[in-house]
């Protein structure tokens, strides 16, 4: 399982880096406003210029294969299913989309065309491009700047608080669930992965509950020390870990912005979403 | 629970937002039940999320899933947006069971409990089977049997996961509650 480390300090290796120093606001703005343009879009070209950008990204942030190997073969084994479903479900998929229909094999329903193959492609892309670049920024930030760079971009404070306080909590909450789990255990609770679903069900809501009650006292324990500190009376808040931008901020933001503004004008290029080499 | 004279959140709903989305989170990320289905699994953060809205309402249930959804999504190194909104409207939703469960105020009934279910059966096949699905066709553009699989499946599994082990936590938390009428004078 990853990325388990009791503490969220970022490592020695990745001091220094100049993805570690940029600010928490830049890091959520590019995250955000490339997932969505990609998400949107469906010019390969495009795609792949955006998958070249991330891995910059993941680059500077020289992590060790360890600490990605399992989550690469994870996301791995994920998109090979979706891919292989969203053929076996429609393989025809790819020439409503495109127009035209160029047969390289077989016939009937499992015809495999180059406009399937090109439109998985695409999917493929969809799936992976982003991944480098959030790699980099899971290993390169330091959660505590998250709630200052989110009440930047115009998330109200108060959310932006409960979003850093659940961050904070993660850990904690992990490590009730190995107790609750280790002593449920104890007295003898069947944990092997042999067991159906519905004992598997059973058990879990037997941790589940213990689980649950705890974290009611946890809110309320934590919600009577904030009021004690009078959180909430304000319209504002000041940050702790607020961040002036820097010129590489600057810089990057500069760079998505340019990529977000290529991203939409193709849409006209194109005449759609979709980048067609079989015109 | 009153809120102070500030608008927005009250105190206690900021954080029951950020400990359920903690929690949400850890069920989602590392306790999934494979159901035998390839790709399928009963996602206890559902019924968790159905319980945080039980109590603290819309505003927690709909932060909670949304975030809590897409903490999950990038921990995989995958966001994908238009479960993750999903996911953010059916906790919007199952929050509303706040104003006729009362919880924290009035003992919890049968038909409470039925209407409960009502509302997140509603609730489920509105966002998995319909705005997920719909989503992925219009947004990513994806063969819509490849999605309607997946969003069938995902209403079925959640609607176990609210119905089963959401309603036993909301029965669990309405037994701790002390009841106005529950003292009574000799």
């Amino acid at each position: 399982m990853v990325n388990q480390q009791a503490s969220y300090d970022i490592a020695e290796t990745q001091k220094g880096r100049w993805v570690t120093r940029l600010t928490g606001m830049t890091k959520i703005l590019v995250l955000l406003s490339l997932s969505v343009i990609g998400m949107v879009s469906y010019d390969t070209w495009y795609l792949v210029a955006l998958t070249i950008f991330a891995i910059l990204f993941y680059q500077s942030a020289h992590l060790k294969w360890h600490q990605v190997r399992g989550l690469l073969y994870a996301i791995a084994a994920f998109t090979a299913l979706n891919l292989i479903l969203v053929y076996v479900f429609n393989p025809n998929y790819g020439s409503q989309i495109y127009g035209t229909s160029h047969v390289i094999a077989g016939s009937g329903y499992f015809i495999l065309t180059w406009e399937e193959l090109f439109y998985l492609l695409n999917m493929l892309l969809k799936y992976v491009f982003i991944v480098p670049l959030i790699f980099a920024f899971l290993y390169t930030t330091n959660p505590s700047e998250l709630a200052s760079s989110m009440n930047r971009i115009g998330f109200s404070y108060k959310i932006s608080y409960a979003v850093e306080l659940s961050l904070r909590y993660i850990p904690d909450v992990i490590r009730d669930f190995k107790q609750i789990s280790l002593a449920q255990q104890a007295r003898g609770l069947e944990m092997s992965k042999k067991a159906g679903v519905w004992n598997r069900l059973k058990r879990s809501t037997q941790i589940l509950i213990p689980l649950v009650f705890s974290s009611m006292d946890k809110i309320e324990v934590t919600t009577r020390a904030m009021k004690l500190r009078r959180f909430g009376t304000q319209k504002k808040r000041t940050w702790y870990m607020y961040q002036r931008l820097s010129k590489l901020d600057y810089l990057i933001l500069t760079v998505t912005t340019l990529l977000i503004i290529i991203g939409i004008g193709l849409f006209w290029v194109d005449g759609s979403r979709f980048y067609n080499p079989f015109k | 629970m009153k809120s102070n004279k500030s608008k927005g959140l009250s105190v206690e709903a900021v954080v029951a937002t950020g400990v359920g989305i903690a929690i949400v989170f850890l069920l989602k990320r590392f306790l999934p039940i494979p159901t035998g289905v390839p790709n399928t699994t009963i996602d206890l953060g559902e019924a968790f999320i159905a319980f945080l809205g039980a109590i603290f309402g819309p505003a927690v249930g709909g932060l909670v899933a949304f975030f809590a959804h897409l903490f999950n999504d990038l921990s995989w190194g995958d966001p994908w947006w238009t479960w993750i909104v999903a996911d953010g409207i059916f906790g919007l939703i199952i929050g509303y069971s706040r104003n006729f469960l009362k919880l924290r105020t009035e003992p919890l009934t049968k038909k409470k409990l039925i209407q409960f279910n009502l509302l997140q059966i509603a609730a489920n096949i509105l966002c998995w089977g319909i705005i997920a699905p719909l989503g992925d066709i219009l947004v990513y553009s994806q063969p819509a049997g490849k999605v309607f699989l997946q969003g069938i499946t995902a209403t079925i599994t959640d609607v176990l996961s609210v119905g089963i082990v959401g309603t036993l936590l909301i029965s669990a938390y309405a037994k701790t509650q002390i009841q106005k009428n529950r003292l009574s004078k000799d």
